[in-house]
Order: structure tokens, then sequence, then C-alpha cells
């Protein structure tokens, strides 16, 4: 189905962060992710498993620790000066809160044509007739290009910060809760718009959201991460009755149903997420997992591939 | 019949109603949903019910019988009375409506004071067995914390075990599970049904995720522009939609095993 090499692969990833007393928070923990052309990959999770840590290491936003992050089987962390300025058309990012991601001073087809001034694609005289395309690609009316942000709507911001992502012909483009703040008929509109887009022109996403059932639906391949580390990877249409790890399974049945198996009871986790500073030793998961054995405690499962295409990181996988 | 909300209508200033023409009724026991999307009145009805409108909004028209009293009409004193012993209220972030340079604690021993002619002790003891009915562990340690060394569902649950400590009759919740993460609002949505369960409290919850309203309520309210465009029961609202924009909704909504977009 897809091109058998990556378009971006991360290879052990790691970010930390310093905290005060010379402690060291791990929000991403030696990471791996394939995402193959033309498809979406899920990431899902709670809050404070590295998501969007991952999605700004990737971008270059926050300084990763180690690790490498290949375009198309380049290191694109290596670059320096121009190179590493130029790099950055290949990759966008459409932000989860429209409001806080633009400069309220500029107009709507300011913001939107900016990354074409920037890279000299466009000449500023040439702005009127590219906003046109641009506003038409994400299904805005030309008469926004005028506007200020405060004057629309939030779906229409989200719209706008996709128009900006799209706007270099980026392969791929990765967004973080881009419709969390939306209301569900208006994230639609959104997901069919992205899906549109995947289908005309190839884009690849990456899709990171805390929406299990949104994900599912949306990507082709989901990734869970629980508190920096991924701890499986599985075939979307699989995930409602092939997901393995006790996270995994665990998050799903926290999920509501409005009509399919109406009526199912939830079994939400007990306890909460531990703070990243205070991991617990081997599996992270273990001390909120109900099939937790003496293992867990003294080794970190890896992930690994336990039939194609799809990875778990549980010792009762082994 | 506990509550009987008819024909509200509330404006914030301008010359049209921000809501207009609301109906609900609620009997004691029972969880009745109101969703919609953002901007259709959904908060603006259950602060109508507690006379808690912001700024200058107020009621226009209807009436709000609590008991079989109209409650709109009460004065002062009579609201005071009403708040937090008969009707309390939960919010979206129960983080921001405590203080935040003071502990828990003492918040907690003063709300309970306030309402009635406890001793310090036994105020104590009162908030004490309260954190841990919401099955907080450790309920000295969070007695002694201040909001913000608090995960956002330990506040949540601190916003409940205040709002249910003189068992009031009426638990109006507004977005209650909104900021929570997916596993966190799963046990604060079967917290309020055991709630309900164990003492009989009807329960109003405001939410705009179709899933947590599906799953709790007896009844649902569907509005959309400051109106109510469906009601009726769980099962009718879910299964039997009427209104065009109550099926545009729940289409909307994305499902495990359900429509994929890829």
């Amino acid at each position: 189905m897809f091109n058998l090499d990556p378009i971006l692969e991360i290879k052990d990833l790691t970010t930390c962060f310093s905290v005060t007393g010379g402690r060291k928070l791990v929000a991403c923990n030696k990471i791996n992710l394939q995402v193959f052309q033309g498809e979406t990959l899920g990431i899902v999770g709670e809050s404070g498993c590295g998501k969007s840590t991952l999605a700004r290491t990737i971008m270059q936003l926050t300084p990763m620790t180690d690790g490498v992050v290949l375009f198309k089987g380049k290191d694109i962390t290596k670059f320096k000066g121009d190179d590493s300025r130029q790099q950055r058309r290949n990759i966008q990012m459409v932000f989860q809160d429209p409001t806080t991601a633009f400069n309220p001073n500029m107009k709507i087809k300011d913001i939107i044509c900016e990354p074409l001034l920037n890279f000299n694609i466009i000449k500023k005289s040439e702005i009127d007739a590219k906003i046109e395309e641009l506003l038409s690609l994400v299904g805005l009316s030309v008469e926004f290009k005028n506007r200020y942000p405060h004057n629309m709507s939030g779906g229409q911001r989200q719209r706008v910060g996709l128009a900006r992502a799209l706007s270099l012909d980026p392969p791929v483009v990765i967004c973080d809760e881009a419709t969390s703040a939306l209301d569900v008929s208006v994230q639609e509109k959104i997901i069919e718009l992205l899906v549109s887009i995947q289908k005309e022109k190839g884009t690849t996403f990456v899709f990171i959201c805390h929406d299990l059932a949104l994900v599912q639906a949306f990507s082709h391949r989901t990734a869970v991460m629980y508190l920096g580390n991924v701890v499986e990877i599985v075939n979307s249409s699989d995930i409602a009755n092939g997901a393995k790890h006790p996270y995994s399974k665990a998050l799903l049945k926290s999920v509501f149903y409005v009509k399919k198996n109406r009526g199912k009871k939830i079994e939400p986790l007990e306890s909460e997420i531990p703070s990243p500073l205070n991991a617990p030793s081997g599996c992270p998961f273990r001390n909120r997992c109900d099939v937790c054995m003496e293992r867990c405690a003294m080794e970190k499962p890896k992930l690994k591939e336990i039939e194609p295409k799809h990875f778990v990181a549980c010792h009762l996988c082994d | 019949m506990l509550l009987d909300v008819s024909n509200l209508a509330v404006t914030y200033g301008g010359e049209a109603a921000s809501v207009s023409h609301v109906n609900l009724e609620l009997d004691k026991g029972e969880i009745l949903s109101i969703v919609g999307e953002s901007g259709s009145g959904k908060t603006t009805v259950v602060r109508a019910i507690l006379g808690v409108l912001p700024g200058n909004g107020r009621v226009t028209e209807g009436a709000v019988f609590f008991s079989n009293r109209n409650i709109l009409e009460s004065t002062n004193q009579e609201w005071r009375n009403i708040r937090g012993k008969e009707i309390a209220m939960i919010f979206q972030d129960s983080g921001s409506m405590i203080n935040p340079v003071r502990r828990i604690g003492r918040q907690f021993i003063d709300y309970i004071k306030r309402h009635s002619s406890c001793s310090e002790a036994e105020a104590y003891n009162k908030g004490l067995n309260m954190l841990e009915l919401m099955r907080l562990a450790d309920a000295k340690n969070i007695m002694r914390s201040y909001p913000f060394e608090l995960s956002g569902g330990m506040r949540q649950r601190v916003g409940i075990a205040m709002a249910m400590t003189f068992k009031p009759k009426l638990l109006l919740a507004d977005e209650p599970t909104s900021a929570l993460d997916v596993t966190i609002q799963a046990q604060i949505v079967r917290q309020i049904v055991d709630l309900r369960n164990e003492l009989g409290v009807a329960v109003i919850i405001v939410t705009h995720n179709l899933g947590v309203a599906a799953y709790m309520s007896n009844k649902i309210v569907v509005m959309r522009n400051g109106e109510v465009v469906e009601a009726g029961t769980g099962e009718q609202v879910i299964l039997n939609p009427e209104s065009d924009y109550t099926k545009e909704l729940l289409e909307a909504v994305p499902e495990i095993g359900g429509k994929r977009f890829v």
C-alpha cells in the first residue's frame, strides 16, 4: 500500500528537560517510529505522555537530547545554517489552539502567505493571487483574506492554520491536537478536508490527539504513548479487537460509545498517570496494570514486532 | 417533580434573548444531559437555575420551580440557603473555583461552617469523609495541599466532594469532564453515576461529549442557538432522533468500529 522506505523515520529520539534540583524529566524516551509516504500515523495518549514534545522535537522547536530524525533518509537534526532552514519546508505543523498560533496584528492573507515570502516563492505583489488558491484549498471563501484572526470562528481559524501549513506544499504535516478545541461537527469537516488533501497531494500526516475514537477513524496506523514511551503500534482498523498492550486495552475501556455498543459498561483505569519525574522502574505502566508480573518491575519491555506491522512493548507478548 | 423549568428566557443586556423557550423537567435521582455546540446556551441555562448568571445576564421570562416553588423570586437570603445546600454546582475546572493561595482543608472547613453550625473539628472530619467518599487516596494530605499541588482529576473530585457535602437534591455540573483525560473522565462519570445511585441526587450535566451524555443520562436535551431543538429520554434522542440537527450531531461523532475516514 505504501512505499517501503519511510518518508520520516525517528530513531531513539529522547528529549529531556532539566528541572530544579538538577533532576531530568524524560519527556520522550528512545522513541522509534516510521511514517510512510501518503499515510496518516495517529499518536494517542493521556496528557503528559509526551505526544506534543515528540511533535515539537520532530519540528526542531524543542531541542532533542539524543537520537535522529530522518527525512527521506537524511538526518535533519544535523543540518546547519541555510540547509537547516531550507529543510523546514518539508515538515509543517498545525497547532492546537488557533487563537494563539497567529500574530493577532496580521491579516489572514499575510499569515497564510508568510511562509511563501520567507522562502522567496512568491513576491509581495502576488499575495492576492495566491491567497485565493490557498483559501479555496481549505474551503474558505476569498473574502476572509483581509480579516484578522479575531474576526473568525474557531473552525475557520483552524482552517487558516491548515492553509498556512499547506502553503509550502510540504510532504509531511504534523497536526498537534488540531481538532481538539472544535465542536464535533466542525471537527468532522476538518477531518474530511485533511482526507481530501491527502488523496489529492499524497500528503503524509502525523495526527496527534487524545481522542482514541477519532484517531482510529482517521489514521492508517495508531501509535499509543504512555509516559514518554511508545507502547504499541497497530493498524487502526485492528485496534478495537487486536490491541495487545494492557494500556491500549484500558484506553479502549474508557471510551464512551454513542450508538455502537450502547450501554456497554465503562471500566476506567484506577489512579492517575504518574509524574514523569517519578516514573516507575521497569515497565512504565506497571503500577496501573492489572496483569503486572514480577519481571515488569525489573526489566523494561522493548517494542517488538509480534505480527506484521504490529509492535507491542509488553512482557506478556514475548 | 423536583425541578420544572418552564419557558425560560435569558438575555445578556442586548435586545435579543441569548436563550429562549427552554423547558426542562427533572425528578429525584434522574440525570439530565444538556448537549450542544459551543455558544448554544447550555451553560446559561444551568447558571440561570442557580441564579448565578455572569455579567449583566438576567432572566426575562419563565420560571424555575424547585420543589414546587419558583426560586427565581427568592430574596438574597433565600438564595444563600438554596445554594450549596439544596442545589450545588461543579465547574469545568474546579481548580479555578478554589482560592489558589489557601489550603484545600481551610476552604473546605470554612465552606462547611458557613452552611451549618459545626465546630472546627466536626467540619474537618466531615470534609475528610467527603474526600474519602470520592475515593481520594490520602485525604488528610489533600486537606493540607494547595490547589496547584493536585492534578486536574483530583481537583475535580475535591469540587464534587465540596458540592455533595450537604447532600443537595440537585447537582448542576457544567462540563465537569471536558478538561480531563479520557481515563480520568471515565472515572469521574462513573463516580457521578454512583453518587446518584447512593444518594438519590438529581443531576443536570452540561456536556459537548455525546458519548458521556448517552452513557449516563435518563433524559437528554439538545440545544442550538439558545433554543431546545430536541428533548426526550436518552434512548429516544440517541436511537431515534427527530430533528435534523441531532442527527447531524450524532453522525459527526467518531466511534470505534464506526465510520472510518481513510
